[in-house]
C-alpha cells in the first residue's frame, strides 16, 4: 500500500507539486499583503530611486515629444489664461472684501521632485525625491497645481513611491462640480478615465469638471480631477458612457505636492470592519 | 573517476543555486526599472517569463514549478504586486513550458526557434493568469484589454528571447 502511494508520488510528483503550489499561491492572494514585507518593500524603493536617478541623464525621446506637445498645448492655454485672470483677480479681490471670505488654501503641502517613472504591467507609478524625513506618510494624496495624480503607497526616508490614477485598482469617490452628482472615478484601461454609475437621465455636459467628493475617505474634497470630455447615451443601459480627461498631465508631470491629509483612521477601521464581514458572509454562501 | 564525476554534478548544482537567484535579483530590478525605456504604447517585455521558461528548459517541470513559485513571490514584492500573482502566473508557465522539456536536449531547444514559441506559448498563458487576476478587481473588460496589451506584451516578451538564444550561440563559439 505505501510503496503504492510512493509509487503514485513519484510518477506524478510534477502535477501535485503544481497543484500544491497553486493553493499556495491562492492562498497568498487571498491574504493580500502584509505588513511584515513593508519593510524589505521600503528597500527596494530605494533601491529602484537610486538606478533610477542614477541613469535619469538617458534621454527618452517619447517622453520629451510628449512633453513638448503638452508644453505647446499649456503655452497656449496659459496665455488665454492669464488675460482671463487679470480680470478674475480684480473681481476677486473686490468678492473677498464684500464677503470677508478668508483665504481657503491653508493646506499643508510639501514640494516634491520626481525621479522615476515606472509602469509595470499597466500600473503606472512614480517616485519622488521626498520621503519619510520630510514629513510624507504611506496614505497621503498627491496633486500638482492643475489636479490630482495619485496616491502615496509607500515611501523610505527620502523617496516615495506614488500610484497614479491610470491603474486598475485606483477608485476615487468623485462629484461633478456644477450639478453635485456623485460617483466612482477610475480609468477605462486606455487614454481616458470615466465615472461610473451616473443614470443617463441627469444633467451632465462636456467640459463639467469633476472634483474629490466628500465621501472620500482618502482624499480631500474638491480637489480637481478632470473634465468631461465625452458623454454618451447608450440606448443598451440606463447609465452614461462618460470619458474624463484628466487635469494632471500624468504623462508629463515634473513636480508634485504631497498634501499632509491622513484619512479618518477609525472611518478607515470602520469600513475594513464591513469590508471584513462581507467578504466572510461572501465565504459562508 | 566516479568521486571526481560526483563532485563536478555537486559543484555544477551549487553554481546553479547562486546563479539562478542571482539573474532572478538582476533581471527582477532591470524590469521595474531600466525595462521602461524600452516601453511602446504602454507594452513592455517581460524578461521574469524569459528566465522561468530557461531554467525550466534546462531543469525540467519539476525544479522550474519551484524557481517560479519563488522567484514570482520575489517579483511581486519588488514590484508592489499583490502576493501571488505573479507566483501563480509564473508557475503557470514553467508548468506550460515543461511539457517542452527534453532531457539532455536543452542547448538545442534554447539554440532553435523552439525557444521562441515556447516563450511565446509560456508569455500568453502567463498573461491570461495574470490579466484575469489583475482586471478582476476593476471595471475594466479582461478580452478587450487583454488583446490589446496581454497579445502584445507576449510578442514583444518573444522577441526579447532572441537574447538567450544568442549567448547561447556565443558561449558555444567561445568554446571552439
Amino acid at each position: 500500500m505505501l510503496q503504492n502511494i510512493i509509487n503514485f508520488v513519484t510518477k506524478f510528483k510534477e502535477y501535485l507539486t503544481f497543484i500544491a503550489l497553486v493553493i499556495l499561491s491562492y492562498s497568498l492572494i487571498t491574504i493580500g499583503n502584509t505588513q511584515q514585507i513593508s519593510g524589505f518593500r521600503a528597500v527596494m524603493i530605494v533601491m529602484n530611486a537610486w538606478i533610477q536617478n542614477s541613469l535619469s541623464w538617458i534621454p527618452n525621446p517619447a517622453a520629451i515629444k510628449n512633453e513638448n506637445k503638452a508644453l505647446r498645448d499649456l503655452n497656449l492655454q496659459l496665455s488665454d489664461e492669464v488675460s482671463k485672470l487679470r480680470t478674475a483677480s480684480v473681481e476677486n479681490e473686490r468678492l473677498r472684501k464684500m464677503l470677508k471670505f478668508r483665504d481657503t488654501t491653508t493646506t499643508d503641502m510639501i514640494t516634491a521632485e520626481i525621479i522615476g517613472r515606472n509602469s509595470i504591467d499597466l500600473k503606472n507609478y512614480i517616485t519622488i525625491n521626498k520621503g519619510s524625513n520630510s514629513g510624507i506618510a504611506k496614505g497621503m494624496p498627491v496633486r500638482t497645481d492643475a489636479g490630482l495624480v495619485g496616491l502615496v503607497i509607500g515611501c523610505s526616508a527620502n523617496y516615495s513611491l506614488i500610484e497614479l490614477l491610470n491603474n486598475n485598482t485606483t477608485k476615487v469617490s468623485a462629484v461633478i462640480e456644477r450639478t453635485g452628482i456623485n460617483g466612482i472615478f477610475a480609468w477605462d484601461g486606455g487614454e481616458n478615465f470615466t465615472i461610473n454609475n451616473i443614470p443617463s437621465s441627469f444633467d451632465v455636459k462636456k467640459g463639467d469638471i469633476v472634483t474629490t467628493s466628500n465621501y472620500s475617505n482618502l482624499f480631500p474634497a474638491n480637489i480637481p480631477i478632470g473634465v468631461i470630455d465625452k458623454v454618451d447615451k447608450s440606448s443598451s443601459t440606463i447609465f452614461y458612457n462618460i470619458k474624463i480627461k484628466t487635469l494632471a498631465n500624468l504623462k508629463t508631470i515634473e513636480e508634485v505636492f504631497v498634501i499632509k491629509y491622513i484619512p479618518n483612521e477609525e472611518r478607515n477601521q470602520l469600513l475594513e470592519a464591513i469590508e471584513n464581514k462581507m467578504m466572510e458572509k461572501r465565504k459562508v454562501k | 573517476m566516479k568521486y571526481d564525476l560526483e563532485s563536478n554534478a555537486e559543484k555544477l548544482s551549487r553554481k546553479k543555486l547562486l546563479i539562478y537567484p542571482l539573474l532572478a535579483i538582476i533581471l527582477g530590478l532591470t524590469q521595474i526599472s531600466i525595462i521602461n525605456f524600452l516601453e511602446i504604447g504602454n507594452v513592455s517585455p517581460n524578461l521574469m517569463i524569459i528566465l522561468i521558461v530557461w531554467i525550466t528548459i534546462r531543469e525540467g517541470q519539476f525544479v522550474a514549478l519551484y524557481s517560479a513559485f519563488l522567484i514570482g513571490i520575489f517579483y511581486d514584492i519588488i514590484k508592489m504586486d499583490v502576493i501571488g500573482t505573479n507566483a501563480l502566473s509564473l508557475l503557470i508557465t514553467a508548468f506550460v513550458s515543461g511539457f517542452f522539456y527534453k532531457e539532455g536536449k536543452a542547448e538545442l531547444i534554447i539554440r532553435s526557434f523552439k525557444f521562441l514559441i515556447i516563450v511565446m506559448i509560456g508569455a500568453i498563458f502567463h498573461n491570461i493568469i495574470y490579466y484575469f487576476l489583475y482586471l478582476k478587481i476593476s471595471s475594466i473588460s479582461f478580452w478587450n484589454f487583454f488583446l490589446k496589451y496581454g497579445i502584445a506584451s507576449s510578442f514583444y516578451t518573444t522577441v526579447f528571447s532572441f537574447f538567450p538564444i544568442f549567448l547561447s550561440f556565443r558561449k558555444r563559439s567561445t568554446h571552439i
